[in-house]
């Protein structure tokens, strides 16, 4: 009885270093691509900043990756998280999505943060600068007002 | 070999526990049962009020108690949108209508009726491309 379940942890771990050989892809830019939000809108600093630590990571083309996503299966989720998040909205292709787009998603930002639906729970546990206070969130609600009304005026 | 298990067992879990940190909640409020349908200010054309009284204001107008779809949507404030949250709104609406996202399945399961076919998701299209253009000055 004691063999099987040796056997069974053994190729558990063996499983486990095995999967070290499959890693996704990153996602790590150093640099605002050309097409970045804050290329496209007026973004101040205090905003720029926060979204960066609390939006980027899935949100953009530059994730700052934890020393935990060496591990498998921990980077395969990850890469999971930023593939959806980016479906949603990628602040690092900004200038690709229409006018229309732009407008839903600066107000979709300020209402997903107020309902508490981003940034997930999981990630503000494992990252403390994703914290967003009330502060913050009214000066993101504030932001994402002002670039709406910048995006309306706007010509394509 | 003891100290070998014990850290495998001591990966799995710290694997598994990063893995239930990170995994993403899907909160679903439960619905209102039979609330009370309240008239709204008619500021949509006829027949999207119509779409929108049958199939969302039983969550999304003031008349709901699903604070978190009022606080989110909510139709019965609708003109005291800014033009470009109006414009930001409406994407929204066509987006997650047309996919299916909205009405929630479990609504529809309990209110057959008023779930939204092709023919409620062409209204709110038409609507939405044609006053969305109108408010953006194209």
């Amino acid at each position: 009885m004691k063999k099987i379940w040796l056997i069974l942890l053994g190729s558990f771990i063996a499983l486990f270093i095995i999967i070290q050989f499959f890693q996704p892809e990153k996602n790590d830019k150093l640099m605002y691509p050309q097409n970045d939000i804050v290329f496209t809108l007026e973004v101040p600093t205090p905003i720029k900043e926060k979204i960066v630590d609390a939006c980027y990571d899935c949100h953009s083309d530059m994730t700052a990756y934890p020393f935990y996503n060496r591990i498998a299966p921990i980077s395969w989720l990850l890469a999971k998280h930023i593939r959806d998040g980016k479906e949603h909205l990628n602040f690092s292709g900004w200038a690709n999505y229409e006018r229309k787009k732009q407008i839903k998603l600066l107000t979709a930002i300020c209402d997903e943060i107020t309902a508490g639906e981003m940034p997930l729970k999981g990630y503000v546990f494992m990252h403390r600068k994703a914290v967003i206070s009330e502060k913050e969130l009214e000066e993101i609600c504030q932001w994402t007002e002002q670039a709406s009304e910048q995006v309306m005026s706007s010509q394509e | 070999m003891k100290k070998l298990i014990l850290s495998g067992i001591v990966l799995i879990a710290a694997t598994l526990a990063v893995t239930a940190f990170t995994y993403p909640t899907v909160r679903l409020s439960p619905n209102n049962v039979n609330p009370p349908q309240e008239k709204v200010a008619p500021v949509f054309p006829e027949n999207v009020q119509k779409v929108l009284e049958t199939s969302c204001f039983d969550c999304h107008s003031d008349a709901a108690s699903n604070a978190k779809a009022k606080m989110k949507l909510n139709f019965s404030r609708w003109s005291e949108l800014s033009d470009a949250k109006k414009v930001g709104k409406m994407e929204a609406i066509n987006d997650e209508v047309k996919n299916g996202d909205m009405p929630p399945g479990r609504y529809v399961e309990n209110y057959p009726d008023r779930a939204v076919g092709q023919e409620q998701k062409d209204i709110i299209n038409n609507w939405v491309t044609e006053e969305s253009a109108k408010l953006m000055g194209q």
